[in-house]
């Protein structure tokens, strides 16, 4: 018993140590290069600055949606599925109450994942501001904390209003509805806040490229508090303490008024909300879905028929997996039609900022793929459930499960993240061989990510866990999040080397090598996590 | 049809299954009895082969479980205790789905589907998703799945939990049946009157040992005196709980 528990100690302390390292590591490996490269850019003169503060809205205007939809996500389990809510209601306790310690759960469980995507970019681009120590923890006190919390509010009140109509509608309704909403409304913000100008037209062939960051400054909307963020951190040189000033007030402010409201709406609304839910669990529906059963796909045999299958009809009547899919298509969808209607005539600009952003869209696209692959694949095999047992007692080997697994998510998120690659890279007026690059490098990230998911998710399997987002934001995701930016770090940095070799006549055998190193890192990405995945799904006993 | 030998499972320090040794024959419906926590699941997850035996061996209609496992889980068919099903599904979609699994085609799958579906009642909800299913429906479900691809081998864990009595009666005629027409039958339970209705034979197991093995009449009349199986049941726990795990019985 001694030594049982001491190996188990052993093996918690191992994983504590192994995942604060590559923790750790990212963080600092992120803060080193957004600090060497927002001095890069600041090297190539006004324009650099531009550019840098562009991507610094555009990455907190991306943690705030990505913030929201992770607690609308979470939400749905933490406030209204989870038995330990239903254990809670049976007591004496105020419903606000219950509500208030799962408003706190739902914050902290679906933030500290993401932010940890934020701390490099927040030191990263306050040492690039020279902030001192009193302005860091201003900026943390007064402007994340509050963020995390504004974005959980948001969230929560979104999801109560969306409970609630799903009383009068089916709640698939309401989220197309909602979705036609948002595009709507976003198509007319795009349509009137296009500025053909961010700089004066003297700068001669930077016209394109400021047309360019002025589609990306369409992120910096003034009443998100992503903007109010980075601002807090800018602020102009003669009014730096009072620009400063004001958008702590704000936040602190806002912040205090969403608690208001949220305490108010949970006084009113969330024992009702919570009982449309419990009723919605009695609704059963036939659907036409139950015809991809017997669709004749062609080249399956009858089993790998029936996994396929089993996905994606389980994908498709999951909304916490369709509708988020769906959210970070409409994401996607916002930044190809920046780039259509940049009308961006990519000629113009000289090399450098040709491949710088040849460069960012490839890493735009890769960071995409690595956050769907995280969110995804990631919880393939745990979202099999107390169900496993179905698949292990089936007459042939979970290999087969994990293959059509494999092959079921490439098929996607390849196709997917190919058709982002090249429609971006058409709108940016790339030459055929230089998108064609960016595809090959993307094929080898798509094998290496998907495999890297889906066999972390197998050795970290929660099959007690039915929330998705929660698989992905446990010990093993953000070990898989951490993983996959690193092979996306390497890949960018390798493609920089080609095209640059490439543009300049290098060494035909340096980038041989180059790509050799990058095939090799591919090799091992794929190979290593499948193993151990399928090892661990081959051996895994309930 | 079933041969077990030497069979042990370790989980750390609790030794869950203890050198079992069981002789099941084709057609035969045999009964696994014993109180909560004697090592029924576990030596039915390793039958099934969801668990590693520590040690010992298990044959399934002569396929060696660990080293032919596909072959050996092509023959049997397995409901456990409680029926995890995938909740998205309707039963319809995952009877499709289990019956591909067993490679068998669409048109064979929906024949077999009509009269399962029928001899259980799940014609009016069949369609339904799992999620808002009762205990006793996914309970149904899950019988119909493990009758589908016709097996060899029925190892059923607690097979009544969950049954309306109309439904329980109609699982045991189908057991009978089955039994009858050369299908091994495995069941475990703490019901004692399940097994003593459909049983050929039992084996008592406590604390992962052996403690019991005969026919159902072998039990009532030991030494000439008349106990009812419930007695007799009792009787034989508690005297292995009284000797701290020394066998009790030795009945064949």
């Amino acid at each position: 018993m001694k030594g049982f528990l001491a190996a188990v100690f052993k093996q918690k302390r191992l994983e504590i140590f192994v995942s604060s390292l590559i923790v750790f590591g990212l963080i600092f490996g992120g803060y080193k290069l957004f600090v060497s490269g927002g001095n890069f850019l600041l090297r190539q003169g006004e324009l650099g600055g531009v550019f840098l503060d562009r991507l610094f809205y555009l990455g907190w205007s991306i943690i705030f949606y990505l913030l929201i939809l992770s607690n609308l996500v979470t939400g749905f389990s933490t406030f209204y599925r989870s038995p330990e809510v239903a254990f809670l209601m049976t007591l004496p306790v105020d419903n606000k109450q219950i509500f208030r310690i799962k408003f706190i759960e739902n914050l902290v469980y679906s933030s500290w994942a993401i932010l940890i995507l934020g701390i490099p970019l927040t030191l990263g681009y306050g040492a690039l501001q020279g902030l001192s120590a009193w302005q860091y923890a201003l900026v943390f006190l007064a402007g994340i904390l509050p963020f995390l919390f504004i974005a959980t509010v948001t969230a929560s009140l979104l999801l109560m209003l969306l409970v609630y109509l799903s009383r009068f509608f089916k709640m698939r309704t309401v989220f197309i509805f909602l979705g036609v909403i948002f595009t709507g409304i976003f198509y007319l913000y795009f349509s009137v806040s296009q500025q053909d100008t961010l700089l004066s037209g003297n700068l001669g062939n930077f016209r394109s490229l400021g047309r360019y960051l002025a589609n990306l400054s369409n992120t910096s909307f003034p009443f998100i508090p992503s903007y109010w963020l980075s601002r807090l951190f800018m602020g102009s040189e003669s009014l730096v303490l009072m620009e400063r000033l004001f958008f702590s007030a704000l936040f602190l402010s806002t912040a205090l008024l969403g608690w208001e409201i949220i305490n108010w709406a949970a006084e009113r609304f969330y024992f009702h909300t919570y009982q449309v839910m419990e009723g919605q669990g009695q609704k059963t529906k036939r659907t036409a879905l139950s015809k991809i059963f017997k669709f004749g796909w062609v080249g399956l045999n009858a089993p790998t028929r029936a996994l396929a299958s089993k996905d994606l009809v389980q994908f498709l009547r999951t909304p916490q997996q369709w509708v988020q899919f769906l959210l970070l298509g409409f994401f996607i969808a916002v930044y190809l039609i920046n780039l259509s209607r940049g009308q961006l005539r990519f000629d113009e600009l000289s090399s450098f900022w040709r491949t710088t952003i040849y460069i960012f869209n490839f890493g735009f696209t890769g960071f995409i793929l690595a956050a769907l692959t995280a969110r995804f694949v990631y919880p393939m095999v745990s979202m099999e459930g107390r169900s496993l047992w179905i698949l292990q007692m089936a007459p042939f080997s979970m290999k087969k499960v994990f293959v059509e697994k494999f092959w079921f998510a490439f098929f996607v998120l390849f196709t997917l993240t190919e058709l982002v690659a090249l429609i971006s890279n058409f709108f940016l007026g790339q030459r055929l061989e230089i998108a064609l690059l960016a595809s090959g490098f993307l094929l080898l990230t798509s094998l290496s990510l998907i495999s890297l998911s889906l066999g972390l998710g197998a050795v970290y399997a929660q099959f007690d866990e039915t929330n998705p987002m929660k698989i992905s934001s446990g010990y093993g995701g953000i070990i898989t999040v951490v993983l996959s930016l690193i092979y996306v770090a390497f890949s960018v940095t390798s493609l920089v080397f080609v095209i640059n070799l490439y543009q300049n006549h290098g060494s035909g055998l340096m980038i041989g090598m180059i790509v050799g190193f990058v095939i090799v890192l591919t090799g091992l990405y794929t190979w290593l996590p499948l193993k151990w995945g399928l090892k661990a799904i081959s051996t895994y006993e309930r | 049809m079933i041969k077990i030998e030497n069979l042990s499972k370790q989980f750390a320090t609790t030794l869950a299954v203890n050198k079992l040794d069981l002789h099941i024959e084709k057609g035969e419906l045999f009964s696994f009895l014993g109180p909560n926590g004697a090592g029924k699941t576990t030596t039915i997850k390793m039958m099934v082969g969801l668990m590693t035996p520590s040690q010992g061996m298990i044959h399934m209609g002569g396929f060696n479980v660990e080293k032919e496992p596909q072959k050996a889980k092509f023959i049997t068919g397995y409901v456990p205790d409680s029926a995890f099903l995938y909740q998205h599904l309707s039963g319809l979609e995952l009877l499709m789905m289990v019956g591909q699994l067993y490679s068998m085609d669409n048109k064979t799958i929906e024949n077999e589907l009509g009269g399962l579906s029928e001899r259980l009642f799940m014609k009016e909800w069949i369609g339904d998703r799992i999620s808002g299913y009762s205990q006793g429906m996914k309970q149904r479900l899950a019988f119909a799945s493990a009758f589908l691809h016709s097996p060899d081998i029925l190892i059923i864990d607690e097979p009544m939990v969950g049954l309306d009595p109309k439904t329980a009666r109609i699982i045991k005629d189908m057991l009978k049946e089955r039994s009858r027409s050369g299908v091994t039958v495995f069941i475990s339970t703490h019901n004692l009157n399940v097994a003593e209705e459909l049983s050929d034979r039992i084996a008592i197991i406590n604390r992962g040992k052996l403690l019991g093995l005969g026919t159902v009449d072998s039990f009532q009349s030991v030494s000439g005196e008349q106990e009812n199986l419930e007695e007799r049941f009792l009787r034989i726990v508690e005297e292995e709980e009284l000797t701290e795990g020394h066998n009790v019985i030795e009945d064949e």
